[in-house]
């Protein structure tokens, strides 16, 4: 073995301590890179699966094709999955209820098919052949037909036609009763089947309705409900190919159909294709994508600041070890060592090291990813519907490993380069050199005052060692900073999203499509609710002539918002409008006082107040609230006139009125005159109306005003003990309505919360400990080196108690300076910080209190342990072998 | 090692100060003993790796039956595998004399050799310089301020204060 891999060895066994200490070092920075990795990738895969969940896994559509094309298609060595799917055609569905489908849609895959598109069943199997059938679950539920597995069932599969008219089953659309003439009147023009073949199945499976149609496969508003066979090669065929290589897939549709998306060149092709852009964009980076930039940019960057922070804190501990070792190099050095052979001693000692920490620092990067993992799949799992994967590809790893290489080779870099100018004379004759400037060891008299002898050596020795702590002050300092800065940007950035969430009373808030909110008053009724309070709106439908307002209430709502609206009456507003502008206050003036033109005409924007109503009760609530008296009050308003608005990037707050207090607000309503007296002015809506922007609204008791107005239903608000079993049920049971879960949004920002936090402060403590490794040898080398001064200081008098208190006061010298300049930086952060989300939130600065006591406790906890470790090995030296001894 | 202020040094028909640092390592490992006062052993070395160090630096094989003759003259072959801390003051200075001259080297720089040795070893040590003096042809520079051991050598330079002011 070569002399200095000897030499390198032997001292490393010597040194155990320090050298366990860079080995730890070397294995939290490649452990951290390689989570990184890891992390991202992950999240990559994560993507991917829950793109393919959602379409199927193809990256590029053929739509009608030939034999010929598939058999092309699949012979091309770039392509890995050819997906043929059939659209066979319609048949009728006997007995159908849904009057909106009446049908079914048969499709036809082959093999791959049923592999890679998204497909769930709920009962039975796949069809394997053409005479099989799954047919759909949600005709069963909605259509109400009776089938089972087993059944045969005989189609007799054709094309749509409407008047007449092919109609192109790639449109969507619920069957056509009328279709519109090219003056804009419509005719009645009813649907038929044009059968161009029977067919016989025997039912082997029941596929999922959820989350609606089968993709990529059937749509939305089909007419038919999508069922599938095996291998039926009739009606029009479409390709769904996947690449082995997604990457290259700008070249591969180039080669395969001429497509050039680099060029934009799209009409270069005969095929009617479609690209699944969305697996494109995460499972090939080079599709130039906003997020995917991001992504790519954070990776980078956190990586790049784990380099240098390991660079900068393992640098150090070479350096140490070098000072150890001048002695033998500049000995080497005489007796024929070259410079080259000394510097490549210096990195060998790096090299070494590594060999241990790197495969280390790897295994605990993956361990730390497979944990984090499951720690996030247990806190947001059930709350996703993705399924969060684990995944690190050797890719990741060869890098990591590589980067590590990198990390400790710039280490030792500095160190290798003086180690080089040692020249032999200097290092045999010398032993600590240190050039010291009389002036710059000065100490105030205070010290010596305050602190006493120990107390001025202490600081002395941080002066002349300026240098040698600064790795130590600049560690320190560094992480506080970045943990002061962090805990503000994470409170600042879950505010904004979601903590108002958490103030809200109730838990469920219900509201409704229909016009006459009688499902409101149904869950009143039937469900038996403890605590909750339900909003008003004023009714005006009963002037709407009785015509109109039963075909209103027969329209089919159950399907989508594709109601046929035909010329009516414009509507009558349900809000008080106030004639007299006078009442508005400047600011409610610009806003609302609106004039624009209608056919050459000028016409003012009608200035209206939403009425809110309350119960009784409801209403002393909301009264008592404000401070109010009720039975003063009941038969009054509560007038909400605040707007926020925001232009030119800043936000105003207010009033759009000039009322005051007693003042009686008039207006017409329905073609009534209506006044109300106001009770109070507040910025603070009854409880369900806490998001929406109103321009003003005045709440009533709608027992006190049941004379003049008439009400319905509005928002009902719960608040149940179960929120997640009582929204379920509601849900299930009636339909058309809105109802928003407050308890899950707010446990889900909790758990985003949580699984962010956990992120951002474990790689802060990752960070900080690769510090601290720094620290960790900085000061033993320290004492170590020290030893010398430390016997003759014992063995001339200087007592236990005076030489603990000499180390401590070091300790407290250079953990305050760190911390002051950690403090000082972090609150600045936090101070910009708080500026940049001012714009949307302005809460007023918040100095990070709780985040700098927990870095002062910390940082003291540390540099103590440390200290009095180190301690302890000097008290057990013997005073007069340390002073003789030569060879430390 | 050390910058000349006026003057050339020639060993061996070479112009020393002409050559650059890498070559004058070399030359050194090959051509020159180094001996000093207060050792300079490495301590993590035991005295076999110690002498053999020059060559060591070298990549060139040792041969075994030259250290084994050399352990021998020295009186170090039972301590061969021994630390320096486990040596007396004049085993490890005979440790570096076998340093100095594992490579056979021309010359031999010995500065105070003695310096740090009761009068038994110092008596080793010069009897030792001598002998390499004689048998392998060696040129010895010593600087000592023992008038005695310096009675030893062929040629005596004095020095005072820097300044040459005896020599015969």
């Amino acid at each position: 073995m070569n002399i200095f891999t000897k030499l390198t060895i032997r001292n490393l066994k010597l040194n155990k301590k320090r050298t366990i200490g860079t080995i730890i070092g070397i294995m939290l920075s490649v452990a951290l890179i390689c989570a990184v990795a890891g992390i991202a990738t992950s999240l990559q895969k994560t993507l991917v699966e829950t793109t393919v969940e959602d379409t199927g896994y193809y990256h590029l559509k053929l739509s009608d094709v030939t034999n010929e094309d598939v058999n092309k298609f699949k012979n091309n060595r770039d392509i890995k999955d050819v997906n043929v799917i059939n659209d066979v055609g319609y048949s009728i569905l006997e007995n159908s209820q849904n009057g909106n489908k009446p049908y079914i849609h048969l499709y036809s895959l082959n093999e791959s098919a049923f592999n890679n598109m998204s497909l769930e069943l709920v009962e039975g199997r796949y069809p394997l052949n053409s005479n099989e059938i799954a047919i759909n679950e949600a005709m069963l539920t909605s259509a109400g037909v009776n089938y089972k597995i087993g059944d045969i069932i005989t189609l007799n599969l054709g094309d749509r036609y409407a008047g007449g008219e092919y109609i192109n089953s790639g449109f969507e659309h619920e069957p056509y009763e009328y279709m519109n003439n090219p003056d804009g009147t419509s005719k009645n023009v009813g649907e038929e089947i044009k059968v161009k073949f029977t067919h016989e199945f025997t039912i082997v499976g029941i596929m999922s309705e959820n989350d609606g149609p089968i993709k990529p496969i059937s749509f939305m508003n089909d007419a038919g409900y999508t069922c599938i066979t095996n291998g039926l090669d009739e009606g029009q065929k479409d390709m769904y190919i996947s690449l082995k290589d997604p990457k290259k897939a700008n070249t591969s549709f180039k080669e395969m159909i001429g497509l050039d998306l680099g060029t934009g060149d799209f009409a270069n092709t005969d095929y009617i294709y479609s690209i699944n852009y969305e697996l494109l964009r995460w499972e090939a980076f080079n599709v130039s994508d906003s997020s995917m930039t991001m992504i790519t940019a954070v990776v980078v960057v956190t990586i790049i600041i784990i380099m240098l922070t390991s660079i900068y804190c393992i640098k150090n501990t070479f350096s140490i070890s070098l000072t150890e070792k001048i002695k033998m190099y500049g000995m080497l050095s005489s007796i024929g060592a070259t410079k080259k052979q000394i510097k490549n001693s210096v990195i060998k000692e790096g090299m070494i090291l590594s060999l241990i920490g790197i495969p280390l620092g790897i295994i605990a990067g993956i361990l730390a990813v497979f944990i984090l993992i499951i720690i996030v799949r247990g806190i947001l799992g059930e709350l996703l519907e993705a399924e969060i994967v684990f995944n690190i590809s050797w890719l990741a790893v060869a890098i990591s490993i590589m980067l590590g290489f990198v990390t400790v080779y710039f280490s030792c870099l500095s160190a290798a380069r003086k180690a080089k100018k040692i020249t032999p004379m200097e290092a045999i004759r010398s032993v600590n050199d240190i050039k010291i400037n009389s002036k710059k060891i000065k100490s105030p008299k205070i010290i010596k005052k305050l602190f006493g002898v120990g107390g001025v050596i202490a600081y002395k020795n941080l002066k002349r060692n300026k240098k040698k702590y600064r790795t130590t002050v600049i560690s320190i300092g560094v992480s506080v900073f970045i943990f002061l800065a962090a805990s503000t940007l994470l409170d600042y950035s879950f505010e904004a999203m979601g903590g108002y969430y958490k103030n809200y009373e109730y838990n469920i808030r219900v509201s409704c499509y229909s016009n006459t909110r009688q499902e409101i008053a149904d869950i009143i009724q039937n469900e038996n609710l403890k605590d909750y309070s339900l909003l008003y709106e004023v009714d005006v439908s009963s002037n709407k002539n009785e015509e109109e307002k039963e075909e209103n209430e027969n329209l089919d709502t159950s399907e989508e918002d594709d109601l046929v609206i035909t010329d009516t009456a414009p509507e009558v507003s349900n809000r008080l409008e106030i004639t007299d502008t006078s009442n508005l206050s400047e600011f409610g003036d610009k806003v609302l006082n609106l004039v624009y033109e209608v056919d050459g005409e000028e016409q003012t924007s009608p200035i209206e107040l939403t009425i809110i109503g309350l119960n009784s009760k409801d209403f002393r609530d909301y009264a008592s609230k404000l401070g109010l008296d009720y039975d003063k009050v009941k038969n009054q308003g509560i007038l909400s006139d605040y707007l926020n608005l925001y232009e030119n990037g800043k936000t105003t707050k207010d009033r759009l009125y000039n009322y005051s207090e007693n003042d009686t607000i008039s207006g017409k309503l329905d073609n009534k005159d209506i006044n109300i007296t106001i009770a109070d002015i507040t910025d603070a809506y009854p409880k369900g109306i806490e998001d929406t922007t109103y321009r003003g609204i005045v709440v009533i008791n709608i027992d006190e005003f049941s004379d003049v107005l008439d009400f319905k239903p509005y928002i009902l608000t719960i608040n149940p003990e179960e929120p997640d079993d009582l929204a379920k049920h509601i849900e299930d049971t009636y339909g058309d309505i809105n109802l928003f879960n407050i308890a899950k949004e707010v446990k889900f920002y909790d758990s985003v919360n949580l699984v962010v936090s956990i992120f951002a402060y474990g790689f802060i403590a990752v960070i900080t400990l690769i510090g601290v490794t720094n620290i960790f040898n900085t000061l033993t080398s320290n004492i170590e080196l020290r030893q010398k001064e430390f016997a003759s200081l014992k063995s001339i008098g200087m007592t236990k108690k005076e030489f603990n208190r000499m180390i401590n006061l070091e300790t407290i010298f250079y953990s305050i300076k760190a911390l002051i300049y950690g403090i000082v930086l972090g609150l600045i952060a936090s101070f910009a910080i708080y500026k940049a989300f001012a714009q949307s939130l302005d809460y007023g600065f918040r100095i990070p209190l709780q985040a700098i006591l927990i870095s002062i406790i910390f940082v003291f906890i540390i540099v103590f342990i440390i200290m009095r470790f180190a301690i302890s090995k000097v008290r057990k030296q013997n005073i007069i072998e340390t002073i003789r001894k030569e060879n430390v | 090692m050390i910058d000349l202020a006026v003057g050339k040094v020639f060993i061996d028909g070479k112009d020393i100060y002409q050559m650059n640092d890498d070559n004058l390592a070399i030359f050194r490992r090959r051509q020159v003993g180094l001996i000093y006062q207060f050792y300079n052993l490495i301590p993590i070395l035991n005295v076999e790796e110690n002498i053999t160090l020059p060559c060591d630096l070298d990549n060139r094989k040792v041969d075994k039956k030259k250290l084994d003759i050399l352990l021998k003259s020295l009186g170090l072959e039972t301590r061969r595998k021994h630390l320096p801390n486990e040596l007396s003051g004049g085993q490890q200075q005979r440790t570096s004399i076998g340093r100095a001259m594992i490579t056979n080297p021309s010359i031999i720089l010995a500065d105070e050799p003695t310096g740090n040795l009761d009068s038994k070893a110092s008596d080793e040590i010069v009897n030792l310089l001598k002998k390499s003096n004689k048998e392998y042809k060696q040129t010895i520079i010593m600087i000592t301020h023992n008038i005695e051991i310096a009675k030893i050598a062929d040629r005596i330079i004095e020095i005072e204060d820097g300044r040459i002011i005896r020599e015969n």
